[in-house]
């Protein structure tokens, strides 16, 4: 399978935050979720991918080519949409798309007119006029325009309703349609990838926690539920996280059969979501030590 | 054709894909040779991951129900439908074995075991 | 390129009014300076635009969206010091529009029209201006930069008189007669020219040293 974008060990680091050999890769014609907690190091890996931060190490191939060797190369062949507008806020959208289009060798009017029909969005108004669901729609529709075979998304859902999110979860599966097209998106609103989403790669604390198919992910990883007598020392290795009550235990495991081997039928095992994995990783240690 | 994903089951989707298009080409209900929509397409309409169909199919392409042709798509096996059958037959008498095994290790009669089988059949 | 020039004036349409009402402003308030007003005006309107330009990319942010486009960093700087031409060609435009207005409806002040030796003399503080104080944007963007400005203006006004207290001391001042001597057997298109050149030489060695730092720059 082609990757149509490679990580290969980035390492970044600033006062009191780094990023700590990460990689990750994405076949093409799949849509891989970026997720983690607010300052897990989201932005910071896209910003670098997109060389507005430059790396103190590590490799970044896109489309098979170093991301700054082939830099304009590469971003002729990229749309991008950040969870913020960074159009011109006193242009009318039509102005702004006139700026941006002669920047793109294969950008097309018709495909233009076609978004922002879809999207409802009055090309005579000012962008600062638009809400924050209209300037989202109105950035996808410029990073579309030019027919990219890679989406990159900073947080795109971030502050939106949740039919907007919707809309936009929709196009995304839409555009892979087309099998030579891929879309990497980071989010914090992991309810976002549940649904469309090929692949997922997890980072916490600036290192990738887990980077596989949604599928496989959810398929092995599970949430068991038994009596506090069955934890020790020993049965507690087998959890990323365990969150203890008076009733028993429930604690996230990325291997049910392993679990079901170790507990026999003394428990139960739930399926999870992307969220408990994220909540159990991100607060597992703090669980397990403050139940010591 | 109709296939119906449930989020809560405990079977990973992509088997509930198999077994429903199973269902209906076992059933007649796809004729040999009708096209199945693409991958990407019934991922599209079904909210699901591009990956969950694409092992969907090639499980039952695995298993002899169906054909992809590159370029072109996926369709029904032409298949020879007693064959398929007997392949289901099959299974069935394997799984009814199991039960049997099963039910021997804990002394229950052949009776008892047609008992419940008739009260299950009418309740599944 | 062309289209970062275009897309600098576009977002400045409305400050473009603004320049062309602080030109009527200062003919108005400079009438009685003899010699200063078209240098000023201009200098002063272009000095205007470049800082509004750069306003507008901060409050946007926008060179988070500019660095991921298709665009290389070299076009965005180059673009930058360009633009300073076509701003005095405004400048000029607006301050000739503004003079001819006034003395056509005959408004009684006295107004001073714009001669090639003023354009030049604007041409050559407008790019000493720049040269100055891009690098500094480009260092430490548009923001912090405005607190350099008070220091840069008061620069601008020291060296000229630094220049006159220099010539009142005797051991100097034979050796800048001796220039200006020189340099007033020089016909007015060598001075010009000459101006021009080192103006250039003085602009380009500056983008230099801003290229050098909007590469390195993080966003």
């Amino acid at each position: 399978m082609e990757n149509i974008l490679e990580v290969k060990k980035l390492r970044k680091s600033f006062k009191n935050f780094a990023l700590d050999d990460i990689s990750f890769t994405l076949p093409k014609g799949y849509i891989m979720g970026f997720i983690g907690p607010n300052g897990a190091g989201k932005s910071t890996t896209i910003k670098l991918i997109m060389n507005l931060l430059k790396k103190e190490s590590g490799h970044i191939n896109i489309f098979g080519m170093d991301h700054i060797r082939h830099e304009r190369e590469i971003k002729n062949r990229i749309g991008f949409v950040y969870d913020e507008n960074h159009f011109y806020e006193e242009l009318t959208l039509r102005e702004m798309k006139c700026i941006i289009a002669p920047f793109y060798k294969s950008w097309c009017d018709k495909l233009f007119d076609k978004y922002m029909k879809i999207f409802k969005l009055p090309a005579n108004k000012k962008i600062k006029e638009l809400s924050k669901g209209m300037k989202m729609k109105y950035s996808l529709a410029v990073a579309l325009s030019h027919d990219p075979e890679l989406l990159i998304m900073d947080e795109p859902t971030s502050g939106l309703d949740p039919i907007v999110r919707s809309e936009l979860l929709d196009i995304l599966s839409d555009l892979i349609q087309d099998e030579n097209k891929s879309v990497f998106f980071s989010t914090h609103i992991t309810s976002d990838l549940d649904k469309v989403a090929d692949y997922v790669t997890f980072i916490h604390d600036g290192s990738i926690i887990l980077s596989a198919t949604k599928d496989d992910i959810l398929d092995n990883y599970g949430i068991v539920k038994g009596g506090t007598d069955l934890l020790n020392d020993h049965t507690q290795k087998a959890f990323i996280g365990i969150r203890k009550n008076i009733f028993g235990f429930e604690g996230l495991v990325d291997d049910r059969v392993k679990a079901r081997n170790l507990f026999k039928d003394n428990i139960i095992i739930d399926k999870p979501n992307l969220e408990d994995i994220m909540l159990y990783t991100v607060r597992g240690n703090q669980y397990a030590q403050s139940n010591h | 054709m109709k296939i119906l994903i449930l989020n809560s089951s405990n079977e990973p989707i992509y088997q509930q894909i198999v077994h429903q298009l199973k269902e209906g080409i076992l059933k007649g209900r796809l004729a040999a040779g009708s096209a199945l929509p693409s991958i990407r397409g019934l991922a599209r309409e079904l909210h699901i991951s591009v990956i969950t169909t694409k092992r969907a199919y090639e499980e039952l392409e695995k298993e002899g129900f169906i054909e992809t042709v590159p370029g072109k798509g996926s369709f029904v096996a032409v298949q020879n439908r007693e064959l398929l059958r007997k392949k289901g037959l099959a299974i069935v008498e394997e799984k009814l074995a199991e039960a049997v095994s099963a039910g021997k290790s804990l002394d229950i009669s052949c009776e008892e075991l047609s008992k419940m089988l008739h009260q299950l059949y009418k309740e599944v | 390129m062309l289209n970062l020039i275009i897309k600098d004036i576009l977002v400045q349409k409305k400050s473009l009014l603004f320049a062309l009402g602080y030109c009527f402003f200062l003919v108005f308030v400079f009438q009685s300076l003899e010699g200063v007003t078209p240098v000023a005006a201009t200098t002063a309107m272009v000095y205007l635009l470049i800082q509004y330009s750069f306003a507008y990319e901060d409050k946007n942010k926008s060179d988070i969206m500019l660095n991921s486009l298709p665009i290389s960093r070299k076009e965005i700087v180059l673009a930058k010091y360009l633009s300073i031409f076509v701003y005095i060609g405004l400048a000029v435009l607006a301050y000739m529009v503004a003079t001819l207005l006034v003395s056509a409806i005959k408004i009684p002040i006295r107004v001073e029209f714009l001669s090639l030796q003023g354009i030049t003399i604007s041409l050559v503080l407008v790019s000493l201006m720049s040269s100055i104080y891009l690098p500094i944007i480009f260092r430490i963007g548009y923001l912090r930069a405005k607190m350099f400005n008070m220091i840069l203006f008061l620069l601008f006004f020291c060296i000229p008189m630094g220049l006159a207290s220099l010539y009142k001391n005797p051991k100097y001042s034979t050796a800048i007669d001796d220039i200006i001597r020189e340099l007033s057997s020089w016909s007015d298109w060598q001075i010009a020219s000459m101006l021009a050149v080192i103006a250039l030489l003085i602009l380009s060695f500056s983008y230099s040293i801003s290229l050098n730092i909007y590469r390195n720059r993080e966003f």
